[in-house]
């Protein structure tokens, strides 16, 4: 009766034993899928941020641009204030080229004055 | 008197009509950079709102911002094989240009965003709606399954045995049809996402047919966000 107890005991053991490794190896394999993905999903969570938002272009005459960046003042909100402030001199920037208008834009960010920038709209505009 | 007053009325809408004609082909003429063929341009339903899908006109325009790198750290951002696998097709702009005009507005099928929120917050391709890749190769999850009845894919409930049997052997049609899913009605689809580089999109065609959704209503547009605003394409801005 004894050994027969102590039978029992050690195939409980035995197979108790087995289940925590069956568990341990089905943790390791969920945690390979899991750290497979994540990574990748960081990666491309991290990639994201340093993408511009793509302004939209809805029935306008040029088709899409990136208008804006993430810090400093975007090409809208630069387009908003001048219109503002400035109409005429706006007028005239509405009908220069895209590209000029981005390098415009880019001088702004850069620092240059309101002046400065009204100048280079009428001489882009005139030449 | 009356008749005279018809006449005025029918020649007053005649005249707006071609006026609204020629107005139309002066805009059209203006475009210097057509779509494709003939067509300069084609407008697409999104988000409720019309939007003109055409090429950037100034010839002087050049990609600037985050589209227009050459390289990103590959892995993970590798370039990616033209065919995800064989059975689905690649596609270019053009055919989704057809596709828009054709299936999408038809609503006979839907172009896809599978690229992650956080990218399709930032632009997306007019027409689009955002399924992440996440979503859609996790087969079984309540999110998966949203997704698959958004496509047209109808849960078969419990199928008995024998039906399947059946199935199995061709003696009762099992076209587009899985243990779970009925395909038959399923739209068809364009997936697409950052690019070349942009492993997210073949990852959900991966995860659609696992799930069994019949690869020939699949569709890859490989050249994602990044060929799409090389061409000077229209993009949106969902909820702007």
């Amino acid at each position: 009766m004894a050994t027969q107890t102590i039978c029992f005991i050690r195939m409980s053991g035995i197979r108790l034993k087995h289940q925590i490794s069956v568990l341990l190896v089905m943790c390791f394999a969920v945690q390979l899928v899991v750290a497979d993905e994540d990574p990748y999903l960081s990666a491309i969570s991290s990639e994201a941020a340093k993408v511009e938002t793509t302004a939209p272009v809805l029935d306008g005459d040029e088709g899409s641009a990136i208008e804006s960046t993430a810090d400093g003042p975007s090409m809208h909100a630069f387009e908003g204030d001048l219109k503002a402030r400035y109409m005429g001199t706006f007028t005239f920037y509405k009908r220069l080229p895209r590209r000029a208008r981005e390098e415009i834009f880019e001088e702004y960010k850069g620092g240059a004055s309101i002046d400065e920038i009204r100048k280079k709209i009428m001489d882009r505009f005139l030449n | 008197m009356k008749r005279l007053y018809c006449q005025i009325v029918t020649v007053f809408f005649t005249m707006l009509s071609i006026q609204a004609i020629a107005d139309e082909q002066a805009v059209d003429s203006k475009i210097a950079v057509g779509l494709s063929g003939e067509k300069p341009y084609i407008h697409v339903i999104h988000e409720g709102r019309s939007v003109k899908v055409q090429r950037v006109q100034d010839p002087d325009y050049e990609l600037k911002g985050y589209y227009a790198k050459t390289a990103r750290k590959c892995p993970p951002f590798c370039l990616q094989p033209m065919q995800v696998v064989s059975s689905v097709a690649t596609i270019g702009e053009v055919e989704v240009f057809e596709f828009m005009e054709t299936k999408l507005r038809d609503n006979k099928g839907l172009l896809i965003d599978a690229r992650t929120s956080e990218w399709y917050e930032r632009g997306t391709i007019p027409g689009s709606i955002n399924i992440p890749f996440t979503t859609l190769s996790k087969d079984g999850t309540a999110e998966n399954d949203a997704a698959l009845a958004i496509f047209g894919g109808k849960p078969r409930g419990e199928v008995g045995a024998l039906s399947l049997k059946l199935e199995e052997m061709g003696l009762m049609d099992s076209d587009d049809k899985t243990e779970k899913w009925d395909f038959s009605n399923a739209k068809e689809i364009i997936l697409w996402c950052n690019g070349p580089e942009c492993g997210q999109s073949p990852r959900a065609i991966k995860g659609l047919l696992k799930v069994g959704y019949p690869a020939n209503k699949i569709f890859y547009y490989r050249g994602g966000m990044q060929l799409w605003q090389l061409w000077g394409l229209t993009t949106v801005v969902p909820g702007e």
